[in-house]
């Protein structure tokens, strides 16, 4: 029993050593000719926007969750038909967690309306299987909030 | 025989161990040739590990030195920014009387630059300048301190950083050039973001049509025209929860075509300036090249 137990720690403990090391320890490189190749992410460490927030106002809260009910249970079977990135779903969480439900949800209908002349001037992106275009929160709020 | 057979063995296996021994021995100018290899090769991360390897066997070597540098060089290279500061910046500090020194403080405004924090890259090369006044990179710190205000808009300090080039620079002229270039920053076309707003909040559609937005001002109109249409119809006919709803809908389609029209008019005109200074880059680029006494050296590119 206790042998069992202690082997199962390991096999956890191993994973956690591994899991910490990929993230800390792997191998980074900007040329597309060097086989060590970075992600997007590891290129810099992360913006205060690009860490997702946990904390956010009471009155966010149900915004929040309607927002997520519709990413969990409608946009699956809705099917994925936003062509930026963050999706508007994502952007719409991103800017009720930094700006708050009122600003938040004005610029959410902002990105509904621009969707269509934005492609002429964004550039894509590839996600996953998909090319997108970029249209980040910054794009959008740099001319009255800074970081 | 048999002795002399022995001899030649002996001999033999010994010139073998020597052969061995020298090719294991590797000295710092070898490791630094190594990780300078990596380095052309693109392969930054591996090339730390050899200039790592270069200080950390050799510390007191004067190639540890240009390891050290070495190393920022490849944060820089690899879009490593911030690691790129923090090296260069320790440089900076460490070797401030030595040529390192002078090399890192250069690389750590240019650094900045590239993370597009002009205004500590405008800090670090005024304090360049008040360190290595007669540098002959001090007329690169020069012209790169004006690009940064630039970069912020600021077009007539930018203008002043390029007249100050000094008259026997020969430079001088085309950076003269450049600050003509730069007055006409004001008078890049632009969209007013009030005028935009207004025109949205009288008739939802028009601000984006003035930003030239065709698209966008047709979503608008339509959204906020069924909208207006649903919810002033739902209180016609007593539907005053139905009303309600389509009326907090309404409010954000409207406040979101008011902010569109102003968003529009501030990205159009952040557009115009870049493409502005995209053009001046390319005409006015600087470019720095090796020159015999292996230093950086300035030079313009200019393109008719």
């Amino acid at each position: 029993m206790l042998k069992n137990s202690l082997i199962v720690i390991m096999v956890f403990a191993l994973g956690a050593v591994g899991t910490a090391r990929a993230d800390t320890w792997a191998p980074w490189s900007a040329s597309t000719d060097a086989p060590v190749l970075l992600t997007p992410a590891d290129k810099e460490p992360p913006s205060r926007r690009q860490t997702a927030r946990t904390e956010y106002s009471v009155a966010a809260t149900p915004f929040i969750w309607l927002l997520k009910l519709y990413r969990n249970y409608i946009s699956p079977l809705d099917g994925d038909r936003c062509p930026m990135y963050p999706t508007c779903s994502q952007y719409s969480v991103q800017a009720i967690h930094e700006h708050g439900p009122l600003i938040g949800i004005v610029m959410t209908a902002d990105r509904l309306i621009h969707e269509a002349d934005e492609r002429d001037y964004a550039f894509t992106i590839k996600v996953g299987n998909r090319y997108r275009y970029a249209d980040p929160l910054e794009n959008n709020d740099f001319w009255w909030y800074k970081k | 025989m048999k002795k002399l057979f022995l001899c030649l063995l002996l001999a033999a296996a010994a010139s073998s161990h020597t052969a061995i021994v020298q090719a294991e021995e590797l000295t710092p100018e070898k490791i630094l040739s190594f990780a300078d290899h990596l380095y052309e090769q693109g392969d930054y991360y591996r090339a730390i590990t050899e200039y790592e390897r270069l200080i950390f066997f050799n510390p007191r070597h004067p190639l540890a030195k240009t390891a050290k540098f070495q190393i920022g060089m490849c944060y820089f290279k690899g879009d490593k920014l911030t690691q790129a500061v923090q090296k260069f910046r320790a440089l900076s500090n460490e070797y401030a009387k030595e040529e390192l020194g002078r090399k890192a403080r250069f690389m750590l405004a240019e650094t900045y630059y590239q993370k597009k924090d002009y205004n500590q890259a405008v800090d670090v090369l005024e304090s360049f300048l008040t360190s290595y006044p007669g540098d002959p990179q001090a007329e690169a710190a020069r012209i790169k301190i004006g690009w940064s205000y630039l970069r912020q808009g600021n077009w007539r300090q930018a203008a002043e950083e390029f007249h100050k080039l000094p008259p026997d620079s020969p430079l001088r002229k085309q950076a003269g050039d450049l600050a003509e270039e730069t007055k006409k920053y004001p008078e890049l076309p632009r969209k007013s973001p009030t005028l935009a707003g207004g025109l949205s909040a009288v008739l939802p559609g028009a601000g984006q049509l003035y930003v030239g937005r065709p698209a966008d001002a047709s979503v608008s109109f339509l959204l906020n025209g069924l909208f207006i249409w649903a919810t002033v119809e739902a209180f016609n006919n007593d539907k005053k929860v139905t009303g309600g709803i389509l009326l907090f809908f309404e409010s954000g389609w409207y406040l979101g075509n008011v902010y569109n029209a102003v968003n529009s008019a501030h990205k159009y005109n952040r557009r115009a300036e870049q493409e502005f200074m995209d053009a001046l880059q390319n005409q006015y680029g600087i470019s720095y090249y090796r020159g015999d006494e292996g230093r950086d050296l300035l030079a313009f590119t200019l393109r008719f």
